[in-house]
Order: C-alpha cells, then structure tokens, then sequence
C-alpha cells in the first residue's frame, strides 16, 4: 500500500507538473489545419467550426 | 438482572443503595432515578397533573406530569404514586420543600439487594463519576479507574452493578500501555468435567473483565475476594497452525477479535505521512510553475459590433506568443443590454496555417421588480486555450447576437498560471487516504461492536 501510494502521488504530482507549464486545459477547442491566407483580408470566408446556436439563453 | 427500564431512554435500571438503609432504582445512561412513594420523608403533591407518554418502571401504570410548590415540574405514578426525578430534580426539591433530608430511613437492604454503600464512600465515588463526567464532556478520556483507586467494595455475586464498567468506560495503565474497557460479564459454571486443584461447584459465579490494547488483552476474573489478571496477546491462526503442524488451514476468520491488530493501522500512517509530503510538494511545485508563469499581455483592444453590418466577422491584429508551448488565456468583456452574445472565435498560426477553433457565449440581463433588483449572467468571460506552441497569431471572430450592436474588449495573455491543477491534485492524493481511513474505522467498528462499547447508537433488544 505504501510504496503503491508513492507512486500513485509521484504520477499525479508529474501530471500536475506538466499540466501547469504546458497550459494543459479541458477547454472544448478543435485544431484546423490548413487555413487560408487569405482569411485575413477577408474574415468571412472562414468557415467556423462553432458557427451558431440556436439555443434561448436566460432573461426574464 | 433488574427488569426494570427507565422510563424516559429505556436503560436497564440499577438499584443504587442509599446510606439511609433504602435502595432506589437509577438510570446509568441519563441519571435519572424512581422513588417509591414510601421512601420519601416529604409529601409530594403535584397540581394539574396530565398524563405522559411514559410508564412507571415499577408497576407499569401511566406516568403523570404536574408541578410540586408551584414551579417544579415533577413525574409520578397514577397508580403506585411513586415518583420519577429526571437528574438534578432531588436537588431542586430538597431547595423547594425546604426539606434537607429528603429520604425516609429505612430498616436496610431488602434481600437481593447489594450491601448499603458506607455515606463517605458513596460521597467520593460519586464525585469522581462527576469529574469524569464533566471530562466526557469536554472530550477527555476518562481517568483510569484501577482496582487500588477504585472506593468500590468487592462486587457481591447478585449485585446489578456491572453496569457502572459500560457507563464509566474505564482505564488501564500496565506497562506504559493504556488498555480500554472491552467487556464485562459474569461466567457461571454450569458443568465440571475433570480434576480441579481447587474446589468448583456448579452455579459458582464471577466477574469477568476484558480491557485491550490491540494486540495486548487484559482479563480480570474475580471471584469472591479472589481477583486475578491474565495478560494475552493475539495470535495470528497461521501462527498456531505452523506452531502445532496442523494440517490444512485454519478456518476462515469471522467478526474481528477484541484483541486483534488493525491491519489498517500501519498503512493509515504511512499514507498519511506520505500524503503530508506530497501536499507540501505540490504546492510548492505549483508556486514554482506559478512563478515562472510569464502571464504577458498580448492583446488587449476594445471592438464593436453591429448584427447589421455587412461582415460580421473580424481579425485581429498579429500579435506575438513567445516562449515554451503553454496556455493562452481570451478575456471578454461585453458590454450588453439584457441581451445575448454568441462568438465564434479561431487562434490562426499567421506562420503555419493552423487555427484553434472555439466558441464563447455571454448573457446578461437585469431589471426590477416586486423584490428589488435582480441579475442574471455575467458579461464577463474567461477561456483558457490549451498547449499553444510559440509563434505569430491572430484572432478571428464572428459574433451573433438576438438584439442591438454592442462593444466588448478582448484581452489576450499568454502562459497564465492557473492552481486549479494543484486543487485537482490534492484532491486525488487525498482520495486513497480518506479510503484507508475509512477502513480503518470499520475495522475498529467491528472490533468495537460486539464490547460493552459499540460505535453505533441503538438499541438492543437482547437484554432480557
């Protein structure tokens, strides 16, 4: 029990550790490859992947 | 055994003897105590008196309630016209009546009851069950009752009161151990088989007394003036399997043994001791990481948007992350109007081509009402974007909203430290520790449940 439990905290004190220096997040983010250049001149022609919801969103 | 129960939590009742020659009959758990009407040198009249859910110990008729010289409120039998006084109600008739002497003194103990109590010892006895008492109370352990301390003359064979070991939880100290009250009872012999060196007779009685310090046991047997204490230790069953050479194994253990060592005990302690250590690491390793965090602002500018607007998207300008792959905090701070704001947002690599796409949405509303101003949502928003590797960015967003144009400033940094890794951390260090622990307690549990002092509170119905 004891030396699992060492090497259980060593492991979670390694993720720890790793996740604070990279910046590891659970943010729901997708990676595109190969966006155009042109994207910069002209905004619109990019085709976001979270384009719109439709959902109502609080008030009274 | 008395089969008389307290009226009020349903305890056995002892019958205490009181130095006026009388023997009234008192509750170990809530000190209460039942007077027969004919002990009392005061006469007892209780005015208004109404019926209680309670019944008289002794003869089963229905308590009542009523108040004595106008303020005590007193419980007595409808039918033997003894009376029930809750712990402290003596006192407060004594105060009341005016009366110091409140018991009628009577020819002695009746035959059964235990020997009269001389008033001195009675006196100290019963000071010292307050001090430990009051000690409970204050969370102390109790002070160790060993058989030199003790004022308590030798146990009479018929006598009830074993049930003061339950009640005091006693103590003692033997060879710098502390062993804890586990059990008393009363062995009786009920068959003699055999040759004896001394002479035992069937229906002979003693008192047997159990304390532990796992896994040290000591056992007190007292038989008339005769006490004798045995010390044991427990024995693992493949010790005495190997020990003997017996064949096979032994059998499968049942219940956890008085005596028997927590297996939990050792590894509870050095889990312990280890996650100590690895909470201080982690903090200081998350301050460390913290430290070096750069947390540089990157972008910050205030934008606009008007859902008439021909283009509805927008770029920003590039901007620069710098140093080791790490997160990239975007900051928004809309300024709405009890309205929504949807956007659509892409982190593009100017230099690779290639975009982190993500989305936020906003909403706040506010107004007033019957009960005053109110809130909903928050115009504020915080994403952090994961193992962003260095390099020239810009941002892409597209904004959607139900109403009106609306501002809001994007604030861009970068390697922001965040603890909520470090909370994570030591919440799944503590989660093996906490399951120790709690295995630990229900070994203990177990241990403790079949003593004179089981852990959980209920009652039982094996008395009789």
């Amino acid at each position: 029990m004891k030396t699992g439990y060492r090497i259980y905290g060593a492991l979670v004190l390694a993720w720890m550790a790793w996740a604070g220096y990279y910046g590891w997040s659970m943010a729901d983010v997708d990676e595109v490859k190969s966006v155009p250049k042109s994207v910069r001149d002209n905004p619109g022609a990019y085709r976001a992947h979270y384009r719109t919801h439709t959902r109502y969103y609080g008030g009274k | 055994m008395n089969a008389l129960r307290c009226p009020k939590c349903s305890c056995p009742l002892d019958v205490v003897p009181l130095p006026e020659g009388v023997s009234v009959e008192s509750c170990p758990h809530c000190f209460g105590a039942f007077y027969d009407a004919a002990e009392l040198a005061v006469k007892v009249e209780l005015s208004g008196a109404v019926d209680t859910e309670w019944n008289c110990p002794k003869c089963g008729g229905r308590l009542q309630t009523g108040r004595a010289y106008g303020k005590l409120e007193l419980e007595r039998c409808a039918g033997c016209k003894g009376i029930w006084f809750d712990s402290g109600e003596i006192g407060k008739l004594r105060e009341h009546s005016g009366v110091e002497g409140l018991i009628k003194p009577g020819a002695g103990p009746a035959p059964g009851d235990p020997p009269l109590m001389p008033a001195a010892a009675l006196a100290a006895f019963t000071q010292k069950l307050e001090e430990q008492r009051a000690g409970a109370a204050k969370g102390k352990t109790p002070k160790a009752l060993e058989e030199k301390d003790s004022p308590f003359p030798e146990i009479p064979e018929g006598s009830t009161l074993l049930n003061l070991d339950e009640k005091n939880d006693p103590r003692v100290e033997h060879q710098g151990r502390t062993y804890r009250h586990f059990q008393t009872s009363r062995p009786v012999v009920t068959y003699v088989v055999g040759e004896f060196p001394w002479k035992v007779k069937v229906g002979e009685t003693a008192i047997a007394r159990d304390f532990v310090c796992p896994p040290h046991l000591l056992s007190q047997e007292k038989n008339g003036k005769e006490s004798v204490w045995t010390q044991g230790e427990y024995v693992e069953p493949s010790e005495i399997w190997t020990a003997f050479k017996l064949a096979g194994s032994p059998p499968t253990r049942v219940g956890v043994a008085p005596a028997q060592p927590n297996p939990y005990e050792a590894s509870w302690k050095a889990v312990a001791l280890s996650f100590a250590v690895f909470a201080v690491a982690a903090v200081c390793a998350a301050s460390v990481i913290g430290g070096w965090s750069a947390g540089k602002l990157v972008y910050n500018k205030q934008l606009q948007f008007d859902p008439k607007a021909a283009e509805k998207s927008t770029v920003t300008e590039v901007f620069e992350l710098e140093g080791h792959t790490s997160n990239v905090e975007v900051f928004i701070d809309a300024q709405l109007n009890n309205q929504w704001a949807f956007f659509s947002m892409a982190l593009i690599n100017a230099d690779t081509d290639v975009a982190l796409d993500f989305s936020r949405e906003v909403a706040f509303y506010t107004g007033v009402d019957e009960d005053g101003q109110w809130r909903e949502g928050s115009p504020l928003d915080t994403v952090y974007l994961p193992m962003v590797p260095p390099g020239r960015y810009y941002l892409r967003i597209e904004p959607e909203t139900d109403t009106g144009a609306f501002s809001y400033n994007l604030r861009v940094r970068r390697d922001v430290a965040r603890f909520v890794w470090m909370w994570l951390a030591l919440i799944l260090l503590a989660l093996p520790m906490f399951w120790v622990l709690w295995r630990r307690s229900v070994f203990e549990q177990m241990r403790w449940m079949e003593s004179d002092h089981p852990w959980a509170s209920g009652s039982d119905d094996d008395d009789e």
